[in-house]
């Protein structure tokens, strides 16, 4: 049986779907990426709350080590972390059947890394101002 | 050394002091602009900052009236006014070459010591601070888009962004043209200058999506290549930095073709333009995802301090509108001819 592994996407990572391919935005690092439809679905999914157990058994029963295997890269990518299921919130929306499921891709690219100029977070907290504040990702 | 800000408040008054200052020596100039519908006032301490700041802006100057936003700008060198800092730490991150950012609820501070300024807003009191250290070394980016920052901030707020793109347009809408740095955005949106076609910009400006999609002019600047000027019907006078081999070639377009300029126009398309340098110039189709990811990233990384509110604002506007790739053959005369035909087309 499928573990029920769920995730948080960090603040610093933004993204967008637009036409069923997700870019998302590293804004710690510059680094941004372009998913395939079915890494876009498996990224709604998990952004929307859902456990890759579940999207397996959503999408198609083979899916399942496809999604872990894309999923284990979104974390090496630095993209989500793996949080317990108790402090995941309930998914808003049910998830559907998809076919055909194809292997979820990312494209990754670092064409913008050198643009990057700010530690983007130095935000007031509770030390007192300027003091920066720590990313809790 | 002035005592550490308890506060950003408490900063942005010393920040205020050290204007008033500046304005003690040096009197006050006030310029008046509409920016994305919005009056702002820049009032300079002295003159040095002038002609740095406003050349960009001249087409948006509007008549004295009351202002959404008060600008104040002054420098350090010229009457010797020292710039205190938030704390040691963020004057040793300035003076190291780190970019240091600060945000609140109301209040953004940025200190960018590749451009050696100060930009602040506080979007409460409608007020913010331009500071740089010498007006007379000002880089010539922040000439051709000045306070770019604090207009990204400040036009958010009212539901507008701003975008790293230029436009074109004729009455039936306006071609948004986007890309990284070298794509061809210049070259695109200047090949149009002298076409029936109008000009709203060629490296940055403001787009909005509610009530319907509509970009607006930001920027009369353009910057070239200087081996691509001879491309151009420009004037050789036209250049204002023509002493300074190492920059691009900039010059203003309200000085050269003041008729030509569009102040506003509804989005009919995105154009993604890529140079070819053979053949015939032709729009293809694009893939949305890859319009995004150009658009999106390129603005995200060219704008301090740009978040997922952002993204999702750039994200919207191209849902509303097809994306083509405007495919740069060797003749620059036949850009305009394709993007009328490509208007007439979608409207």
């Amino acid at each position: 049986m499928a573990v029920e592994r769920v995730f948080r996407i960090p603040d610093v990572v933004i993204h967008q779907t637009l036409d069923g391919e997700a870019v998302v935005i590293n804004l710690n690092n510059g680094r941004y990426y372009a998913l395939n439809p079915s890494g876009s679905l498996v990224w709604n999914a998990l952004a929307d709350g859902h456990s890759t157990a579940a999207m397996a058994r959503a999408f198609v029963p083979e899916s399942s080590a496809s999604i872990e295997r894309f999923v284990d890269a979104l974390v090496e990518q630095g993209l989500i972390h793996e949080i317990s299921a108790a402090a995941a919130d309930s998914p808003a929306t049910p998830l559907s059947s998809i076919t055909p499921f194809s292997e979820p891709r990312m494209e990754i690219y670092t064409d913008m890394e050198r643009l990057l100029p700010l530690d983007p977070l130095h935000e007031v907290d509770e030390r007192g101002w300027p003091n920066r504040k720590t990313d809790p990702s | 050394m002035p005592a550490r800000p308890a506060d950003a408040g408490v900063y942005f008054e010393q920040i205020a002091e050290a204007f008033d200052c500046a304005v003690d020596t040096q009197g006050a100039v006030d310029h008046h602009y509409l920016v994305g519908s919005n009056p702002a006032r820049l009032c300079f301490a002295g003159d040095a900052l002038v002609p740095r700041i406003t050349p960009a802006l001249e087409h948006l100057r509007a008549p004295n009236a009351h202002s959404a936003l008060a600008i104040h700008l002054f420098d350090s060198a010229s009457r010797n006014i020292p710039l205190p800092f938030p704390s040691s730490e963020v004057r040793a991150a300035f003076e190291a070459g780190e970019p240091w950012i600060y945000r609140d609820e109301c209040r953004r501070i940025l200190f960018d010591p590749a451009f050696r300024t100060l930009t602040m807003l506080d979007a409460e009191r409608r007020q913010a601070f331009f500071w740089t250290d010498d007006a007379y070394r000002l880089s010539y980016h922040e000439t051709s888009f000045p306070l770019r920052s604090l207009w990204h901030w400040w036009l958010r707020r009212g539901g507008s962004q701003l975008a790293h793109a230029g436009a074109v347009a004729n009455e039936r809408g306006a071609a948004v043209v986007a890309g990284p740095s070298g794509a061809g955005k210049s070259t695109t949106a200047l090949a149009c200058l002298f076409s029936p076609l109008r000009y709203l910009g060629d490296d940055f400006v403001i787009l909005r999506s509610d009530p319907q999609p509509t970009v607006r002019s930001l920027y009369c600047s353009a910057k070239l290549h200087r081996d691509h000027i001879h491309r151009f019907r420009f004037p050789a006078e036209a250049i204002t930095n023509a002493d300074r081999a190492d920059e691009k070639a900039l010059l203003f377009v309200d000085r050269q073709a003041a008729d030509r300029i569009c102040l506003e126009s509804p989005v009919a398309a995105f154009l993604f333009p890529q140079v070819d340098g053979s053949g015939t110039t032709r729009v293809e189709a694009l893939a949305p995802g890859e319009a995004l990811r150009t658009l999106a990233v390129s603005t995200m990384f060219m704008l301090h301090d740009a978040d997922a509110s952002d993204f999702a604002q750039l994200a919207a506007v191209l849902r509303s509108r097809p994306c083509f790739r405007l495919v740069l053959g060797a003749r620059i005369d036949e850009i305009p001819v394709v993007i009328a035909e490509l208007l007439e087309k979608l409207t």
